[in-house]
């Protein structure tokens, strides 16, 4: 009898401490707005908090629009993969190579495209994310090498059914730091491909400092998984590269009246105050934080 | 009789354990297979956000939305329930709202099944922003039941597209 009392102890601890730890890497931050007493009453109020950025290939569509040229050149080459062995540098680079096919993909370059799914594929397989890149997709994918819209499509169910297989398996902090790699070669190919072109492309600047705002959300969305380790890593390069950015803009806070609110509040005004220096501290950074990752 | 209630319970804990797994993977497949459809003409942007929620609980999602595409936001699932949606820009000005004045509005219609459908006021949001900006997407699920014990779990889906 107290054998068994024991046991059924042991397996319930067993059982509570998986639904702990299920709760503990939840992709959101659970805040309690009030203060309340019951358990039913508190999940009442429950509040989920999230935080997103653009996709690699949603920034690749805004830096084309600036006329901005596609350089292989500058993407991170296939044949780095097999030096991505541990967790953190299987899933930075998940994110990079993940970019560098938003790139190609968006410049119609169909031999990259298919080079970057296959290591993509490899990767994803390599990190156990099932699904995410079936051999039935490749085969997909080359019948329609040539559909440009299609081939767009299929990127992006690419990323979302790897983002969901993540978030879903309890492995949000993956997620986090794939989604860090993918904006930080997102960033390298725009810096890069603005140096070697139109110095005066100021439309292109333009877009490569709103990034502040997709930075924002990054470390927030870094800073909920803070107990694991190679989170913290990255988020020190990410603070660094938020300091500069905060040097290139100035912020004014101005009064003006809410018609919805009905009350005066507080608007932000913010405007760039890039020097060639400021841009060149961040393209410094951008270029060591990048290396680190894929070398 | 002390064992048999001590096994009766764990038995219920194992099922609710499976019962949530399979709750998460059948949202994902729920999610994946209509969020295309959701937002044509626009692009899936590759972010899956789907929790699973009770009646009454609210969601929030901070996202980057850069000038020079055009957007939808459009949240999906817990089809039963009215979704109250509220964006808004950083310093806190409301952007949209579908009900914005949500105690007039009708908020129900029967479908052909006999079901009541929370669907009136739009669940998405289109719009082109003029300059690139953190929007914050506020989704409040209603409360039918009227006690706390009834109250339903479901999946919600907050999905962008773009073009």
């Amino acid at each position: 009898m107290k054998k068994n009392l024991m046991s059924i102890a042991v397996i319930f601890l067993l059982l509570l401490s998986f639904f702990y730890c299920n709760n503990e890497n939840n992709n959101y931050v659970q805040e309690n707005e009030y203060q309340i007493d019951s358990l039913n009453q508190k999940r009442e109020n429950i509040k989920m908090v999230f935080y997103t950025l653009p996709t690699p290939m949603e920034m690749a569509k805004i830096f084309k629009g600036t006329g901005i040229e596609y350089d292989k050149a500058i993407l991170n080459p296939v044949t780095k993969l097999s030096r991505y062995n541990t967790n953190k540098d299987m899933a930075v680079n998940l994110g990079i190579y993940g970019a560098d096919l938003s790139f190609a993909s968006m410049f119609e370059k169909e031999q990259d495209i298919m080079d970057y799914f296959k290591v993509v594929k490899q990767l994803a397989t390599k990190m156990d994310i099932i699904g995410a890149v079936s051999d039935s997709l490749m085969q997909v994918i080359e019948d329609n090498i040539a559909n440009n819209e299609k081939l767009r499509k299929l990127v992006a169910e690419t990323f979302f059914s790897s983002d969901a297989f993540l978030k879903e398996n309890s492995r949000e902090e993956i997620a986090a730091i794939v989604a860090a790699g993918a904006w930080i070669e997102s960033l390298y190919i725009s810096i890069e491909l603005s140096n070697k072109q139109d110095n005066k492309n100021n439309t292109l600047l333009d877009r490569i400092i709103d990034q502040r705002l997709a930075l924002e959300n990054l470390t927030k969305l870094l800073e909920t998984y803070k107990q694991n380790a190679d989170v913290v890593e990255i988020l020190k390069d990410i603070y660094d590269i938020k300091n500069i950015f905060n040097e290139l803009i100035i912020i004014e806070k101005i009064e003006v009246y809410d018609e919805n609110a009905g009350i005066n509040r507080i608007k932000t005004n913010v405007t760039h105050n890039a020097t060639p220096e400021k841009i060149k501290l961040l393209k410094d950074k951008i270029y060591n934080v990048r290396n680190t990752y894929t070398n | 009789m002390k064992m048999k209630k001590i096994k009766l319970f764990l038995a219920i804990l194992v099922g609710l354990l499976f019962l949530s797994q399979n709750l998460k993977s059948q949202c994902q497949e729920y999610i994946e297979a209509i969020a295309e459809y959701e937002l044509e003409p626009y692009v899936l942007d590759g972010n899956f956000l789907a929790p699973i929620i009770y009646e009454g609980d609210t969601v929030s999602l901070t996202r980057t939305f850069l000038a020079g595409n055009k957007y939808k936001i459009s949240v999906v699932g817990m089809d039963m329930f009215v979704k109250y949606i509220t964006i808004t820009d950083a310093d806190g000005f409301v952007v949209f709202q579908n009900f914005p004045n949500a105690e007039e509005e009708t908020k129900y219609f029967t479908s052909q099944a006999g079901e009541n459908i929370a669907c009136f006021g739009n669940n998405f949001w289109e719009f082109t922003p003029t300059k690139s900006e953190n929007l914050k997407v506020l989704v409040k699920i209603e409360i039918i039941a009227t006690k706390q014990k009834n109250r339903i779990q479901g999946c919600l889906g907050i999905i962008v597209g773009y073009m």
